[in-house]
């Protein structure tokens, strides 16, 4: 009993708050059996000396209430001093009380003092408990009460003894089972604690798991390819330097923030805040409407606007950049900014200025944004400037425009492929496309793709409601000419989902002797 | 997509789900291709991270192959499962034309990105197990590409055939582009049978022969002089430079970007670590 105190660790909240129960039972009881001793003071004519029994009667309540008093106070299990006294008062309360009475009638008046002692067995068997010690003051009692009542000796006393032994023994039982209880309550919550923590742990442990499979996965499949190739004495090409550069933005990517890796994250994030995806028809008007900053810049291009070819280089590289921003990229956004100046100037020094050479910037720009781009880039040759500008300045928005509205996409496929005389361009998405019906056909979007309808272009788009958008450009425009690309290309699609937005039938300016299908 | 034809494994489809065995060192990979086929109706063999893992007793319907792989990997991996009578899927994320191309030659019946999300693999697999082919939008790019650049001098795809790698390369999937053009199932499989034949024999045509390749080993890789190489080989000096110009003309067909100045040697040496011959 004694060695639950003694036992190794801190005291825990609720073996304290148990043995605090504990000691307060204790207290109740020695203040409610207090009450025992005023009943021989009822018998006043038949006391022997009644002034012994009005003391007698002071002292208990006086005790009692002290005893109850600070047992209640009490932090923890019961005192053993505080008990120690109790039984030393209850001896001299018994050797002093039976005083009270004449002798043969020891055992019938002042018979009330036992069940006031009797809780002191109790406290004996709470606080002390089994042992030396214990049987000692209960014997203790026994052994006053039989002195104190002894000439009266009769059958009762046998039962007054029991009484002072069981109540020990029932004090301890009640005592170690409560001890037991909390014991296992304590046990069980430090138990759900470790627990807990360790759940903790491990959830810790998962995400920096997740986060190094995402480095090692990044640094597998975009770095590795490339040190393996110069590692192995591979020739650096064009294709190694931009991968080179689209790994290294990764790698700056994932060293701010590994989450960010998350292609569409990227967008969704902020597309979903600012730019929802278009939901209703009055939206899809209107967001083919904001590329008419794009338009702008397209149409007086052709006219020599921003001009030359390093010019629209470069208002592709700062378009980009912006793209960059809008989707929030934070700090991303400045460290980007200076890579794409390198960019620029790296394209420029490689004399990167033919067509070819702006889709695959075009592309680069995008993939790096994180878009799942499967491009094909085929084009011998160069268009007159013009052509160039507004082909690549449309591809540019109609990526942007799946980046912007096309929702969760899965691939976007930019097939472009030609040669000087005739350019096919197709951006392909599988996204939430629109509904041609309920969409009005102009606005920004014509506006946008007149800078290749002025140069004998054509734009064809086709969406479908779930099932994406399919935007088609053809230069020179002209689907009866041998210089169209063959039939196959020119999907059959119904009228109502076709909408035709630029139906220019302007003649070619240049004449296309070789169909865009052999550029061989 | 689905692509049936009489060609394929006889497996009783009403009986016996779709085998597939995914072969793949990244286990975020494994893991979610795993979970796609499987709710797929698929049956799935315990992944193999390395070819050697995968139990050479297995005989599932597809193998999805990883082209950059621990151990055995890209085309070699490939012409081992074909070796073993698997059909194989071939996948990756990071492989350059030369290496999916490679893959298509030692007889992959299809290939699709990594980066793809997984339900794309679904149809893939689906159309590789009854016997047909799958082409990916990067894929037909890359066949396209390839045909463009390298034009076989005889039995080249037709017209037909390249407009349909154009339509896929544009995003359309295969069985749009058949109802948009009216073919059947059996024209349409025809067409990609000849079009992944003649990327085989593209390829062989562009690859080195044997004693090419330990022309390669040994001057490209061990850095042996030519006179050194031609001891080894027991044939004369200029033997092995003739060898070593076929190596490098070949080597210049099949990378647009290398510098068309590279000395022998050194594309010998460069393509012999790319092809794994070290």
């Amino acid at each position: 009993m004694t060695g639950l105190v003694a036992s190794a660790g801190p005291p825990r909240a609720v073996v304290m708050r148990t043995e605090q129960r504990l000691a307060r039972m204790v207290g109740y009881a020695r203040a409610a059996c207090a009450s025992f001793v005023l009943i021989p003071l009822f018998d006043w004519s038949g006391l022997r000396h009644a002034w012994i029994a009005v003391l007698v009667a002071v002292a208990a309540l006086a005790e009692g209430a002290c005893f109850a008093w600070r047992a209640w106070h009490r932090v923890g299990r019961l005192s053993r001093r505080l008990v120690l006294a109790d039984v030393l008062f209850c001896v001299a309360l018994m050797a002093v009380g039976s005083r009270a009475a004449w002798p043969h009638e020891r055992n019938r008046i002042m018979t009330e003092l036992v069940p006031f002692s009797l809780v002191s067995s109790a406290g004996v068997g709470i606080a002390v408990g089994l042992g030396f010690a214990g049987v000692l003051l209960v014997v203790a009692l026994m052994a006053t009460w039989s002195l104190a009542v002894l000439p009266d000796i009769t059958l009762k006393l046998g039962s007054d003894l029991l009484g002072f032994a069981l109540w020990y023994v029932v004090a301890m039982l009640i005592a170690a089972e409560l001890r037991r209880l909390s014991k296992a309550t304590a046990d069980a919550q430090d138990e759900a604690a470790a627990a807990s923590d360790r759940a903790v742990a491990q959830e810790r442990e998962a995400e920096s798991l997740r986060q190094r499979e995402i480095t090692h996965r990044e640094i597998h499949d975009y770095l590795l390819p490339i040190v393996d190739h110069v590692a192995g004495g591979g020739a650096p090409s064009a294709a190694l330097v931009r991968e080179a550069r689209r790994g290294a933005q990764r790698a700056r990517r994932i060293i701010m923030d590994p989450r960010g890796l998350e292609p569409r994250v990227l967008h969704d994030g902020h597309t979903l805040a600012n730019d929802r995806p278009r939901p209703t028809a009055a939206d899809a008007a209107g967001s083919p409407g904001g590329m008419g900053s794009a338009g702008g810049a397209g149409g007086p291009g052709g006219a020599g606007g921003p001009g030359g070819l390093s010019g629209a280089g470069g208002t592709g590289r700062a378009r980009g950049t912006d793209g960059v921003g809008e989707v929030g990229w934070k700090a991303a956004a400045d460290q980007t900014r200076p890579q794409q100046g390198v960019d620029s100037s790296a394209a420029q020094d490689e004399g990167e200025f033919g067509i070819e050479a702006m889709m695959s910037a075009v592309v680069d720009t995008f993939t790096d944004e994180g878009l799942a781009l499967v491009p094909f880039v085929r084009i011998a040759g160069e268009p007159p400037e013009p052509v160039r500008e507004a082909l690549v300045a449309m591809t540019r928005e109609a990526l942007r425009n799946v980046v912007r509205h096309a929702g969760q996409v899965d691939e976007v496929s930019l097939f472009a492929e030609g040669d000087a005389e005739a350019i096919l361009v197709v951006v392909r998405d599988r996204g939430v496309g629109f509904d041609p019906a309920t969409v009005r056909p102009g606005g920004g979007l014509a506006g946008s793709y007149r800078a290749l309808e002025r140069h004998g272009g054509r734009v064809d788009v086709t969406a479908r409601p779930g099932r994406g958008v399919k935007v088609t450009m053809r230069w020179p425009a002209h689907p009866d000419d041998a210089a169209a690309p063959p039939p196959p290309l020119q999907p059959a699609a119904p009228p109502a989902l076709t909408p035709q937005l630029a139906p220019i039938s302007q003649p070619a300016p240049i004449p296309s002797p070789a169909p865009p299908g052999e550029p061989m | 997509m689905t692509l049936t034809h009489q060609n394929g494994r006889n497996r009783d489809e009403a009986s016996r789900p779709v085998s597939v065995a995914i072969v793949e060192d990244h286990p975020i990979t494994t893991e979610s291709l795993a979970a796609r086929f499987a709710g797929a109706g698929f049956s799935v063999l315990a992944p193999a991270p390395r070819l050697e893992d995968l139990d050479p007793a297995a005989t599932p319907d597809v193998v999805v192959c990883d082209l950059h792989l621990p151990g055995l990997s890209g085309a070699a991996a490939v012409t081992e499962l074909h070796g073993r009578g698997l059909l194989v899927l071939a996948t990756s994320g990071v492989a350059t034309p030369d290496e999916v191309l490679d893959a298509i030659a030692a007889r992959a019946r299809g290939f699709v990105d990594k980066a793809a999300p997984s339900h794309q693999f679904v149809p893939a697999v689906t159309a590789v197990a009854a016997g047909g082919y799958h082409i990916s939008t990067r894929l037909a790019g890359f066949l396209l590409e390839d045909s463009l650049r390298r034009p076989l001098s005889r039995d080249e795809i037709d017209t037909t055939e390249r407009d349909l790698l154009r339509g896929l390369a544009q995003g359309d999937l295969l069985d749009e582009l058949c109802a948009e053009w009216d073919l059947t199932p059996p024209a349409a499989h025809r067409h990609l049978t000849r079009i992944f034949d003649a990327a085989r024999r593209r390829r062989r045509l562009h690859r080195p022969s044997p004693r090419e390749a330990e022309v390669m080993i040994l001057v490209g890789c061990r850095r042996l002089t030519y006179r050194e190489a031609a001891r080894e080989m027991h044939i004369s000096e200029s033997v092995v430079a003739d060898y070593l110009r076929t190596v490098r003309a070949k080597y210049l067909a099949s990378h647009p970007d290398a510098p068309p100045s590279i000395a022998p040697s050194s594309a010998a040496g460069q393509w012999a670590r790319e092809l794994g011959f070290s």
